[in-house]
């Protein structure tokens, strides 16, 4: 299993210097060079040059000329050859950013990384709650209409799934916060810092999880219908076993590798947050960054999120592996 | 990865499965509880003004401060020389921190200004012992020259360039300086047209006469000095680090989410005004007159970027003034009388119309080949975009029809300027000028372009309404809906073909308006983003720009203005009046549409404001 991990952890690098290398394209080939709207509307070419030179637009995308940087080493030692080196080209500072995790400053001049840690906490005092208690809503529920399929409420149920999967989720929020914060005043309306964040926290989570019951309950059940129908279920029932403990430790065990696969994968999901209820609740976690990077076109802090993002679907897809053989002997590592 | 028939489980789960549910639920009630902790712990609140902010803020760092809500903030912290008249209208310019109004020499190139003596900069630790020093007019000095050195990026350099003696130089010199940082640059250099000549006086010294220059520059917050201790001690930081003179201090940013100021216990002090415009008193706008300012001990912002939460908190009473939202028209003012309805005015609202100078427009690029020689098309365009059904479904009626471009409000505004027709509405006119425009163009019209610069709702069905209006007079238009930056980018590069665009004044005087359309400020360094050229127009702007106000002056603003739209550069559409509304307690709340920093006079009714809850209790009872 150590040698699978290593091998693992080795295919990362190629993986993490191809994500590099789209962001890069992405970001800053597509994305273009940006100083200008940095500079605002009424900057003369001066302001927008210093700019471009902050930013490094002003070198090549890729190729860099060497004869400064040899001068660099030469003159001012190896550590200031090696910064001129990796200033050199757009590529390697978007390179040597993105492994020093040191991402410069955002659009607003805070620095990014900064921003970063600001937002996970609120993002995860969101999502973290909201994804537990919607996966064992969800899977309990699950278990209960594959238990009772073909009957009125295994119909009602996907009915309902239907239905909740057919309303835009910015439709949960606007009725969500219009009736139970404000008309109801059972919640506040908007975070407000001067407030503990758990207050604000609770009505986004309640909406989430009403709003993520139709897809999730679908998936579930689909997958614990695969299972009661197996053999060995049968075979349970007919050795007199309980309803209980044929469906918590027969089905559900047998059903984890799908399960496992859709929670491992969510977790980097959780960290960057819930990009509309952070926005409608004000919660200044990494969705209502994003949210706002991508309005203002802030590409220096979507490209860290996004390298970021894909850093932890790479570590998460990993861990979802080892996961595997945790849950289910049956899987093996070669 | 395989997976072997192996049914022999160890039960790792089997044994912990509980566990792992109890961990489970032990996350989900500890991580919001672990957010039990306030972000923004509060004291005794005192009178709080509550404000709502529907942009984040930018920056603090006054050199740079050119958006609405950065200069709202920023105002109550730091103070210019000059400000206008919170009152008085027309707007009067009074000192703020200037000793009084500036000593013009007669061939107004120099003006010296006396600065109040015993201001002192707030509290903070960038001074040697944390206290605040008395201001000096050198630090008048320094704040200009950080505007000018190109290492602090500003983006108000352009209000300076070729004005001041030796301040181009001195930008030139920061050009040519090798290091990056704008605090290694020696700001010890002298510019000999913007000099501090003892403690309390500054004497400014122009290249040519510069009459807005107190409008345009001085009562500006982008010239508010700044200690020199700040940005040594800051430096990059300085953007969330203020350190002024004014009523109010910084105690908390929580950037895109709240700012909260307390009163600066460094501020001199300084009375509400005994004066007013006609009508003020009867308004109750007087009844402070006297009494020390500020009232108010916080001001607090609450970003919220979004319309429907902002507008629940107002409704609520959360805030205390607002705009009202598109969305939110209908079941707020009355569309008849156009006044608030019955249940605003059970809620006790008030509310606040006053015109915006400012004026919308769809622009012609006249470097492009199809309209920039077609005049006769232009023209067409003009009479075929119905501007009056624009401001009703667009804006809820709330604007004027822009018969020109000079915004009602400023003094050069020419009432009788709609009898020139460059705002009629003729589709049938049009069809007739289109037939010329062909021929001045050697065939049929090819399709146009028009940019929007966002993609949302009403972007979208702005642009939905010009198709139909050109189409009916059987033109062609195609609409490209970017987001602002890329726009912004295409339009300063003259990249679009018709764009929408528009611009509010930032002091009452017409000149930037007609600046729009004078060469030497063709984009990207300068607003003229029509790209429009006329050498007579250039010849008159020079000769305007420099001549104090007068009716002379005024006459030929005019005329400008008549010699432009002659040439129909745009379709100017309209000029906004702004409705806000103001919960009962808000008192002394006048609005103003030029300066920021007023919430020094501003204070709320505490009783009436906690009583509202009451009241929103009743108003359900009843229904």
């Amino acid at each position: 299993m150590t040698a699978y991990i290593i091998r693992r952890l080795l295919y990362m690098i190629p993986i993490v210097v191809g994500v590099l290398l789209i962001t890069f394209v992405l970001f800053t080939v597509i994305g273009g060079d940006i100083s200008q709207q940095i500079a605002g509307k009424n900057a003369d070419a001066e302001t927008v040059a210093e700019i471009r030179a902050e930013y490094g637009f002003d070198k090549p995308y890729f190729k860099v000329e060497m004869a400064p940087v040899r001068e660099s080493f030469k003159e001012d030692g190896f550590k200031a050859g090696m910064k001129s080196f990796f200033e050199g080209s757009q590529f390697l500072r978007h390179f040597k950013n993105a492994v020093t995790f040191n991402f410069g400053r955002a659009m607003d001049r805070q620095k990014i990384s900064e921003k970063i840690l600001q937002g996970v906490g609120p993002s995860l005092s969101l999502t973290v709650p909201m994804f537990i208690a919607s996966l064992i809503i969800t899977i309990s529920l699950a278990l209960a209409v594959a238990f009772l399929r073909g009957t009125a409420w295994d119909f009602g149920t996907v009915v309902l799934c239907v239905i909740l999967m057919s309303v835009p989720y910015l439709s949960f929020i606007i009725f969500g916060q219009y009736i139970f914060a404000y008309k109801l005043d059972l919640f506040p309306i908007y975070y407000n810092p001067t407030e503990p964040m758990s207050f604000s926290v609770i009505l986004p989570i309640l909406i989430g999880i009403v709003a993520s019951l139709g897809p999730g309950l679908r998936f579930y059940r689909t997958v614990m219908l695969d299972e009661i129908r197996s053999d060995y279920v049968r075979t349970a029932f007919a050795k007199g076993l309980t309803a209980r403990v044929v469906l918590f430790k027969h089905v559900l065990k047998n059903a984890m590798i799908p399960i496992v696969t859709n929670v491992v994968m969510s977790l980097p999901r959780l960290v960057l947050g819930s990009l509309l209820l952070e926005r409608f609740f004000g919660i200044p976690g990494l969705g209502y960054l994003m949210v706002e990077s991508i309005a203002g076109r802030d590409f220096f802090v979507l490209n860290a999120m996004t390298f970021m993002m894909a850093l932890l679907i790479v570590i998460f897809t990993l861990l979802t592996d080892i996961c595997y053989a945790w849950v289910d002997p049956r899987v093996k590592f070669e | 990865m395989t997976t072997s028939n192996n049914f022999n489980r160890t039960g790792f789960l089997q044994k912990h499965s509980g566990w792992g549910l109890l961990l489970a639920m032990c996350l989900m009630v500890c991580l919001p509880a672990g957010c039990a902790k306030k972000d923004v712990p509060t004291e005794d609140e005192g009178m709080v003004l509550r404000r709502c902010m529907l942009s984040k803020l930018r920056t603090l760092d006054p050199c740079d401060m050119r958006d609405v809500y950065s200069m709202s903030v920023g105002a109550e912290m730091y103070e210019s020389l000059y400000r206008y008249h919170a009152l008085k209208r027309p707007y009067e310019i009074t000192p703020l921190l200037a000793d009084g109004l500036p000593e013009i020499s007669d061939d107004n190139l120099t003006y010296t200004i006396r600065i109040k003596k015993g201001v002192r900069f707030q509290d903070d630790p960038c001074f040697p012992d944390g206290k605040g020093r008395e201001l000096t007019a050198r630090d008048f000095v320094y704040a200009i020259k950080r505007i000018a050195n190109v290492k602090t990026k500003s983006r108000n350099w352009a209000s300076f360039k070729d004005k001041i003696i030796g301040l181009d130089n001195f930008r030139d010199y920061t050009k040519t300086f090798k290091g990056t940082k704008e605090w290694d640059v020696d700001y010890s250099r002298e510019i000999e047209g913007f000099k501090a000549l003892d403690n309390h006086t500054l004497q400014i010294k122009l290249i040519k006469p510069w009459p807005q220059i107190i409008d345009a520059a001085l009562t500006d917050t982008m010239t508010s000095p700044i200690p020199h201790e700040a940005i040594d001690y800051y430096k990059e930081d300085i953007i969330q680090h203020p350190v002024g003179t004014g009523p109010f201090r910084l105690k908390a940013w929580r950037r895109g989410c709240y700012v909260e100021l307390v009163r600066n216990e460094n501020w001199r002090g300084e009375l509400y005004p005994s004066e007013g415009s006609p009508g003020d008193r009867e308004a109750g706008l007087l009844e402070d007159a006297g009494k020390p300012i500020p009232f108010a001990d916080r001001v607090v912002w609450r970003v919220i970027q979004e319309t429907q939460p902002a507008w629940l908190l107002f409704m609520r009473g959360e805030f205390d003034s607002m705009g009202i939202f598109k969305d939110n028209f209908d079941g707020t003012i009355n569309v008849q009388t156009h006044e608030l309805n019955d249940e605003m005015i059970g809620r006790g609202v008030a509310l606040k119309k006053f015109n915006d100078p400012s004026v919308f427009w769809i622009g012609f690029n006249m470097k492009d080949p199809v309209l920039g020689k077609n005049k006769p098309l232009r023209k067409a365009i003009c009479r075929a975009y119905n501007r009056e059904r624009y401001i009703d479904l667009f804006n809820n009626g709330r604007g004027h029809v822009a018969h020109g471009f000079v915004a009602p409000g400023l003094d050069s505004y020419d009432a009788d300027i709609h009898k020139y027709d460059y705002s009629k509405y003729d589709p049938q006119e049009a069809r007739e000028l289109l037939k010329e425009a062909e021929e001045v163009h050697g065939g049929p019209i090819p399709p146009l372009t028009l940019s929007m610069p966002g993609t949302d709702t009403f972007n979208r069905q702005s642009g939905q309404y010009a198709q139909r209006l050109f189409s009916k007079v059987g033109l062609e238009l195609n609409v490209e809906y970017m987001d602002w930056p890329t726009y912004l980018d295409k339009m300063v590069n003259g990249d679009l073909q018709l764009f929408f665009s528009g611009v509010s004044a930032g002091y009452p005087d017409a000149i930037d308006f007609l600046k729009m359309f004078v060469t030497k400020y063709h984009a990207p360094n300068g607003g003229n983003a029509f790209f429009y050229s006329n050498s007579e127009i250039d010849a008159l702007h020079d000769k305007a720009e420099v001549m104090l106000p007068s009716e002379e002056r005024l006459e030929l603003y005019r005329k400008m203005e008549r010699m432009i739209l002659d040439d129909y550069p745009a379709v100017f559409i309209s000029h906004r009046v702004s409705y806000a509304l103001a919960h009962g307690w808000y008192e002394n709340y006048k609005p103003h549409v030029y300066s920021y920093g007023l919430n020094k006079y501003r204070k709320v009714d505490e009783v009436q404001r906690s009583g509202y809850k009451e009241r929103l209790k009743e108003l359900k009872e009843k229904k």
